[in-house]
């Protein structure tokens, strides 16, 4: 009778781990899709196309990205967590999904999806951002605008891509922790943010080092600081906050994250092709060349990262409500 | 010379056989994409980039761009024949282009559409070529408050696009501005108007108003006539421009590219301004200029020219740097990234070799189209000779499954109906329904470029003359309002008298 | 009811609705417009317009077409039927799958509106029907509802 049993059981764990197996091995057997919430040709999407473009020799099936932008990526985060949980729609998870939900949050809404609606894969970059002015101003360093800054308290202004976006958060926190008061101006996505400090129509921007570089190189803009611990290896002579002596960092993660309910051996095959991404030759050029940075979270590690953050930003936020940003 | 040696190279790397291949491929795949209603260049684009990969970035860029022009060609196609606009800068060629199509020249207006379209861009290409770097730092002084003065004056001027007076038009420009609200508000993310509805979050698309309004209300008020049309035999001589008609267009293709060319450089939806620019200025000029609307060839021969204009120079700031200035612009941009260019200020020193290229590859496509396009003509109107009993029911499905296509919404086939049956009834009350639609695709840019302004200069109006550039467009702006009213109010002219008694 | 009163009363109720769910929206303040400013006065505008466009209707304004009188059916049966089958294909176009809605519909379409015998119409139906969704599924891969049947 217990022979029986144990046998049967047997049986039935040896056809789960089989079937399990296989379906891992059998995926993917058609095109993925990457659902990527921010406009299209952003520093997010570049780094999502790199991805993509490696990840589909890895899994051997298409991997597409399609944007779905809208809301500073509300949009494109409420599609992907109510995606089919089967593995083939899958969404660049970054920053902005929890810094959106806890605005929501923050303003007393209830956000269209959490965090726990998606399993995080990884990441597979995070990066600073650069504070730029434009190329013809008077400062010489980082010092030279925050004396102006404080001569002149609530009178200069900076652009951004969108409210507690990428270039807004960093700027907010840099002005906190050198005890400025700016004017925020938002725009609708990182493109007119920079035309607009380019075109002098602000005074500075707090943007991805993939945005400004090319600007910077091209003496159209200058950039005073890295808003973070180390200096870029693509600006080697850029300063940092921290070296100067304002406490001030702040990091854009770009990852992968997968709807809640997805198979396990699908995630687990998933996290497996982004470490291999992450540590593939061509994708750490693309990424790097522009000025971004590679960074490698697995799952467990991003989910604690956003733990974390996400406290630290409700907070900011309880602030900024306080202080009437809306 | 520098530049022509580099032109020249440029020319010698595009005309190898692999990349006038892709090319052609590019400009074959745009114009069915431009064709099909729905599906617009940014998907076809965006399908086509990760066949891409395996390419080398010169032949990529080559490919994708003869995409994007070639559905610029061919979404005036089905403006004109089909009352449909493929993309919103053809919905201006469908006023007067359809109604050529149904006094039987649409041949020609699409002879002449295909025409200006190619001067447009070639000597946008010129344009570009020349003076690409002094005009992306005059493009940059085009902040949000510029942009709002421009906007201004563009939306007055929409108010002379109907056939109706100004004042008639107007409301209908004020509906279109409201419709242009719903959705999540982008600088707060206030929802507006959406009733918990997911799929109004991201607003309402230009493609289910447009193919509604146009394309449905003009087969409901065509059923309402009769199902049998006089099926018109198309003769080759119909197929061509008239001599009067060739003639009455240069006036339009030269100024159209000067228009289009400027506004291009405009971030933002220039396409759309600068067709319904070009458009207003030949009516203006017109000796006739209540015909328009009737079928009028310059009404097709001004725009279309300008939206090839506007898609060169839109590439400019773009180029200069590094910055994409639409969602069109920014594909592009993609599919250098991926290849490894990076655009930006030294984009066309570092890189010579694709910039040149790209360029040459430009004249090229747009060579390729005209020869595709012209016998395509042919092809088009044959099609129209099928009975309109059976075409319109596909021109229907089409136009249901083209909107589907694009976000797999349901609501979205909701609003393409109700929109056709909008149209229609505007169109019985005679309301035009042209700029309520211009009104939905730029009252968002004006909006933003308005609060931005504000919210930059912490509530003071002055920013909007602070510029030598606001300061003259606003007084613009005030006198154009000032002269419509006027025109619209005075006592009428005898011929416009005589027309009311018609 | 002349054709601009027509129009007006559209007007009219668009800026009605307009007003009423703007004002529950944030005005914010002078230096920070809020997503309500715009909405409410484009609403203001049309009630306005709406307003003075009923009284310049009333006199001398060209009689509508639009009149609801006796007859009303016969007149507008075809625009009717187009809307209605339309709505229908909307309704089943999920629950039934591309396929089959667009073949019932052409058919609704051929037979009812446009007259032809029923094996004609029927035929067409299912030659076109079948030949888009070839086209839309097949070569552009379109991603189309699939409805009951696994197609």
């Amino acid at each position: 009778m217990h022979k029986r049993i144990m046998s049967i059981g047997f049986l039935i764990v040896l056809t789960l781990i089989v079937t399990g197996g296989s379906f891992a091995a059998d995926y993917p057997t058609k095109p993925i899709t990457l659902i990527n919430p921010m406009p299209p040709g952003g520093a997010l999407d570049i780094q999502a196309r790199a991805f993509a473009s490696v990840a589909d020799k890895i899994l051997g099936q298409p991997v597409i990205v399609v944007n779905k932008a809208g809301a500073t990526g509300m949009l494109g985060g409420t599609a992907g967590s109510q995606a089919a949980p089967d593995g083939y729609t899958l969404t660049v998870g970054s920053v902005n999904i929890p810094n959106a939900l806890e605005w929501e949050i923050v303003n007393g809404r209830k956000p269209p999806f959490t965090r726990s609606d998606f399993i995080p894969i990884g990441t597979f970059t995070m990066s600073p951002t650069l504070l730029v002015v434009p190329a013809d101003t008077a400062y010489k360093n980082l010092a030279d605008f925050i004396a102006d800054a404080k001569a002149r308290p609530g009178q200069m202004a900076f652009s951004s891509g969108g409210l507690y976006g990428m270039s807004h958060l960093p700027a907010e926190i840099f002005a906190r922790a050198a005890g400025l008061k700016f004017r925020h101006v938002p725009s609708g996505g990182g493109g007119p943010a920079l035309t607009a400090v380019v075109g002098k129509h602000v005074d500075f921007n707090v943007n991805y080092p993939a945005n400004t570089l090319p600007l910077v190189r091209g003496n159209k803009l200058k950039a005073l600081a890295v808003i973070g611990a180390k200096r870029l290896k693509a600006a080697p002579n850029v300063p940092t906050t921290k070296e100067l002596g304002i406490d001030a960092e702040y990091y854009g993660w770009v990852g992968l994250m997968a709807p809640l309910k997805t198979p396990k051996p699908v995630v687990d095959k998933l996290k497996d092709t982004l470490k291999k991404v992450v540590e593939n030759k061509a994708f750490i050029d693309m990424v790097e060349t522009p000025g971004d940075e590679v960074h490698y979270l697995n799952g467990d590690e991003l989910a604690k990262y956003m733990e974390v953050e996400s406290v630290k930003i409700a907070k900011l936020y309880a602030e900024m409500v306080k202080e009437g940003a809306k | 010379m520098d530049m022509l040696n580099n032109l020249l190279e440029g020319f010698r790397i595009a005309l190898s056989l692999k990349n006038i291949y892709l090319c052609f491929i590019g400009c074959l795949w745009g114009t069915m994409v431009g064709v099909l209603p729905g599906i617009g260049p940014l998907a076809g684009i965006a399908l086509l980039i990760p066949a891409t990969f395996g390419m080398d970035a010169t032949g990529a860029i080559i490919m994708l761009s003869g995409i994007y022009y070639g559905a610029m060609y061919g979404g005036s196609t089905t403006s004109i024949l089909m009352n449909i606009p493929g993309e919103s800068a053809s919905v201006v060629t469908c006023i007067d282009g359809y109604q050529m199509t149904r006094k039987g020249r649409g041949g020609a207006a699409l002879f002449i559409a295909a025409w200006g379209s190619w001067i447009g861009g070639t000597l946008g290409i010129i344009g570009l070529m020349f003076l690409a770097p002094f005009l992306a730092n005059f493009a940059v002084k085009f902040g949000p408050p510029e942009m709002f003065a421009v906007l201004l004056i563009a939306f007055i001027l929409l108010g002379s696009l109907g056939k109706g007076s100004f004042f008639k038009t107007v409301p209908m420009i004020f509906l279109g501005l409201l419709v242009g609200t719903i959705g999540m508000d982008p600088l707060t993310g206030a929802m507006r108007f959406t009733h918990g509805i997911k799929d109004l979050y991201d607003g309402i698309g230009f493609i289910p108003v447009a193919m509604g309004a146009f394309g449905i209300g003009e087969i409901l008020t065509s059923t309402e006539e009769s199902l049998v049309r006089a099926v018109h035999k198309v003769k080759l001589r119909e197929l061509l421009p008239s001599r009067e008609e060739l003639r009455a267009s240069w006036g339009p293709i030269i100024r159209g590219t000067g228009i289009g060319f400027f506004i291009g450089l405009l971030p933002g939806s220039a396409h759309v301004l600068s067709s319904f620019a070009s458009y207003t200025v030949e009516k203006r000029l017109a000796k006739r200029p209540e015909e328009f609307g009737t079928g009028r060839i310059e009404g097709v021969a001004g725009p279309e020219t300008a939206n090839n204009a506007a898609s060169q120079s839109a590439m400019i700031p773009f180029l200069g740097l590094g910055i994409p200035t639409g969602p069109a612009t920014a594909v592009m941009m993609i599919a250098l990234l991926i290849h490894g260019v990076r655009p930006g200020p030294l984009f066309i020193s570092e890189q010579p070799q694709v910039f040149w290229s790209l360029v040459a590859s430009m004249y090229i496509g747009n060579v390729i189209l005209i020869i595709l396009n012209l016998p395509l003509v042919g092809i088009f109107i044959n099609l129209l000779r099928v009975p309109f009993r059976i075409l319109f029911p596909l021109i229907l499905l089409i136009c249901l499954i083209g909107t589907y296509a694009v976000n797999s919404s349901t609501v979205e086939l909701v609003i393409l109906l109700t929109c056709g049956v909008m149209g229609y009834l505007f169109r019985k009350l005679e309301f035009d329904v042209a700029p309520f639609i211009l009104a939905i695709i730029i009252g968002p840019t004006l909006e933003n470029a308005f609060r931005w302004s504000l919210m930059r200069s912490a509530g003071s109006f002055a920013i909007f003359v602070h510029s030598p550039i606001t300061a003259v467009l606003i007084t613009l702006s005030g006198l154009l309002l000032i002269w419509n009213v006027y025109r619209t109010l005075r006592p009428k002219r005898d011929w416009e008298r005589a027309l009311e008694e018609e | 009811m002349t054709k601009e009163r027509g129009g007006s009363i559209i007007f009219l109720a668009a800026g009605l609705y307009g007003l009423v769910f703007s004002l529950g929206l944030p005005m914010g303040r002078w230096n920070e417009p809020g997503p309500g400013v715009f909405p409410l006065a484009i609403s203001i505008l049309l009630c306005l317009s709406g307003i003075l466009w009923f009284i310049r209707g009333g006199k001398g304004g060209e009689t509508s077409v639009i009149a609801v009188r006796q007859g009303f059916l016969q007149q507008y049966t075809t625009v009717i039927r187009i809307v209605g089958l339309t709505a229908l294909f909307i309704g089943l176009l999920e629950p039934l799958g591309y396929l089959v809605t667009s073949i019932l519909y052409l058919f609704a379409l051929f037979f009812w509106v446009s007259r032809y015998r029923v094996w004609s119409a029927a035929a067409m139906a299912v030659a076109c029907g079948a030949g888009s969704w070839l086209f839309f599924e097949k070569l552009l891969t379109t991603p189309l509802p699939k409805g009951l049947w696994p197609l």
